[in-house]
């Protein structure tokens, strides 16, 4: 629904400069092109992507397969918590993940307020900026994106993309395809704020600790390059 | 707001008698120029900026086209759009959205909008409880003050004092609060219960994307997305500038916003947001409302002025600005302070009652410098001086002074006659002491430091002087 737009547009379309038509509009539009960036190469993506993760303060595992993605949470949860109960959307990708071999208690849905740990299913990782994209919508409640202490999101490395723009490629092609979900979000670390006398503090509103189970292979050395430890299960 | 911009000097003489807060503010002069400049070295900065403009210039040139097309998609997604012409009409409209949804609590995120249209003032005024959840903007509505910077709201207050406040606002007993992670933490607390309870959520957006009529949010603290989320009503505050055509130009945006704001290369949450819950979504508003705000922004538009409406309100001008440095944000008297606020807050507002904004400036260019919009500060700075002048705002004598010096400056010759008479004499009377303790109509610098006396001949004399020995040679 709209109210009418008061005149506001008869006095925007008075004093713009420009008074083309909407396909010449386009046209210029297109002819402006895109940011000038510098791709990343393939064999750089990974590497670039570790070290924004570090420096967005991200906890990071890898993980060879999706059983030992259950097993990694597993160990988290019980670790931080003593306890085996965590939230997750009802993605399908998460569903059909081994939760109960791996001795994890999932409940299907929005995060409560008293849930402590939410996982999440990434849509994309992006390499540029050491982010993960999720969406809003039936498969991610976007309660379990901001409500929990600890959010805990899963990627996949063919998911993993070179540029805010690739990922938007991959958005545009599943809105095409399953329409605009509520939200699009690009999760680029913990919630955190500067605001008491510019001393960064991590843990504002949203999740104190952000936690990505990459699940595929990082070589043992480019681990320890980017500054994290292999951590054995 | 209430504006005192008209109080500009005495409140910045007042804010540099403050010695412990000018050293916060020095501090914060120093640190976050180096954390953009170290930010902005990872990408071609000239280039983007250089492409973001040519975006920027684009839709605001075509900027109806961009918002039909932004209204049609808004509803097209389930969504309600308002347009708003003025403060006040923004204010009702939000008010009228809270009264129809039977709301009492309402969960604010940061939005430089409705400081504009002082719509927390009117909600309260209207029986309905109001919360500012970004942790800066908490601070100072706890306080009882405004924003002094548009990224940083509380960057002015100290630790001690931000201390105090919470251990005389919250009543939770003995505690000590000893360092800003603990009072992080109790801020988180006693803020969750009110995202909780929240009928309605309002945020501001840093952009507005026409093609697929989603409204942008970048926080670091979450609190943006938690007001956007968890209530029952959704409500977006935006002017209509805001428009991008695209949602990879808003990314591009992004890359120069986040760096130049806080020196990191994007924020904690840049998400973007397009509707009510859709069917099957388990959370989510159930009703969804853009504001478009005009506000003076269509008299702008094709003015003279225009640059000022790609303005990102990123705050590096602020942070790179000597006399925001000095004078402090309070000083500025209105929502918007340093150079971006000296120009927008004369359009924006009053002329008159804004002229001392213009003037406070040093020229020194820094603000062009950083600006990630590539909006040529000084120069708007400059012409809003010169529309003070034509209006007759500023005083007559310095106009006759400046009319005098104008015609003078067009006669090189006696130009060049005259100045280099009174640098002679001003050399010879100055010769002993080094320099003047009073000079006639220059009381303005000799009240507050000597005038040094010129040394030697005007440049142009000697300019002269060394061609002809040049010649000779």
């Amino acid at each position: 629904m709209t109210d009418g737009d008061a005149g506001i547009l008869d006095a925007v379309r008075r004093r713009q400069y420009g008074d083309a038509d909407a396909e010449r509009i386009a046209e210029d539009l297109a002819a402006l092109g895109r940011a000038p960036i510098t791709p990343l190469d393939e064999e750089d993506m990974l590497e670039h992507f570790l070290t924004r993760l570090q420096v967005n303060k991200v906890d990071l595992e890898v993980a060879a397969s999706k059983p030992e993605a259950v097993r990694r949470i597993a160990r988290f949860i019980y670790g931080e918590y003593n306890s085996h109960r965590v939230v997750a959307g009802n993605d399908r990708r998460l569903a059909a993940l081994p939760w109960r071999d791996g001795g994890v208690l999932v409940r299907f849905g929005a995060a409560a307020p008293e849930d402590p740990v939410s996982i999440s299913y990434a849509r994309f990782g992006i390499a540029e900026t050491g982010s993960v994209v999720l969406y809003c919508n039936r498969d991610n409640p976007a309660a379990n994106n901001w409500l929990t202490r600890d959010h805990i999101v899963i990627l996949e490395s063919r998911d993993l993309v070179a540029s805010l723009e690739d990922a938007w490629t991959g958005i545009r092609a599943d809105s095409d395809e399953q329409g605009l979900p509520r939200g699009v979000t690009v999760v680029s670390g913990p919630s955190g704020t500067g605001d008491i006398v510019g001393h960064l503090v991590k843990g504002a509103h949203g999740p104190l600790r952000l936690r990505i189970i990459y699940l595929g292979h990082v070589p043992e050395e480019l681990l320890v390059r980017t500054g994290f430890e292999s951590t054995p299960l | 707001m209430k504006q005192t911009s008209e109080h500009f000097q005495d409140s910045a003489r007042v804010a540099l008698a403050r010695t412990e807060a000018r050293e916060r503010m020095d501090l914060l002069g120093l640190f976050m120029p180096a954390m953009r400049d170290a930010a902005v070295a990872e990408v071609d900065f000239e280039a983007l900026r250089e492409h973001v403009k040519r975006v920027k210039d684009h839709t605001l040139d075509n900027l109806e086209h961009y918002l039909r097309q932004f209204e049609e998609q808004v509803v097209m997604n389930g969504g309600h759009v308002h347009w708003a012409r003025d403060a006040s009409e923004l204010n009702a409209t939000v008010l009228d959205i809270c009264r129809a949804a039977e709301a009492r609590r309402v969960g604010k995120g940061k939005s430089m909008i409705t400081e504009e249209t002082g719509l927390t003032e009117h909600l309260e005024k209207a029986g309905l409880h109001v919360t500012e959840t970004d942790l800066g903007e908490y601070i100072v509505q706890i306080a009882g003050e405004p924003p002094s910077h548009i990224v940083g709201p509380a960057f002015h207050k100290s630790e001690q004092e931000i201390r105090e406040l919470f251990l005389d606002r919250h009543k939770l007993g003995r505690r000590q609060l000893e360092d800003p992670p603990a009072m992080v933490a109790e801020a988180r607390e006693v803020l969750r219960e009110r995202f909780l309870t929240a009928d309605v959520g309002i945020i501001g957006s840093n952009a507005l994307i026409a093609e697929t009529g989603q409204t942008l949010l970048v926080t670091n603290e979450g609190n943006g997305d938690l007001v956007s989320t968890l209530p029952k009503v959704h409500i977006v505050c935006a002017s209509i500038e805001k428009l991008m055509p695209r949602p990879e130009d808003a990314l591009a945006q992004i890359r120069l916003l986040a760096r130049s704001a806080i020196g990191t290369a994007v924020t904690a949450y840049t998400s973007f947001y397009s509707g009510p819950r859709r069917a099957g979504d388990l959370d989510g508003p159930e009703q969804y409302h853009v504001i478009l705000l005009d506000n003076r922004r269509t008299e702008i538009l094709g003015s003279n002025y225009q640059d000022m409406l790609a303005c990102m309100r990123c705050g590096a001008c602020l942070t790179h600005c000597p006399v925001y440095i000095g004078a402090g944000g309070h000083a500025y008297g209105w929502v918007y302070p340093g150079p971006m606020g000296s120009v927008l807050t004369p359009l924006l507002t009053d002329l008159e009652q804004a002229s001392e904004l213009p003037n406070a400036c040093t020229g020194c260019g820094r603000c062009e410098e950083v600006c990630p919009a590539g909006i040529p500060l000084p120069d708007l700075l400059r012409d809003l001086r010169a529309d003070e002048t034509r209006a007759k705002i500023t005083p007559a004598r310095w106009r006759w002074g400046m009319k005098l010096h104008g015609w003078l400056a067009r006669v090189p010759s006696l130009y060049q006659a005259f100045t280099g008479a009174a640098i002679a004499v001003l050399s010879r009377l100055g010769r002993r002491r080094g320099g003047f303790r009073s000079l006639p109509l220059a009381a303005g610098w000799t009240q507050v430091r000597d005038f040094p006396a010129p040394q030697g001949d005007s440049f142009m004399r000697q300019w002269k002087r060394r061609k002809k020995e040049a010649g000779h040679d």
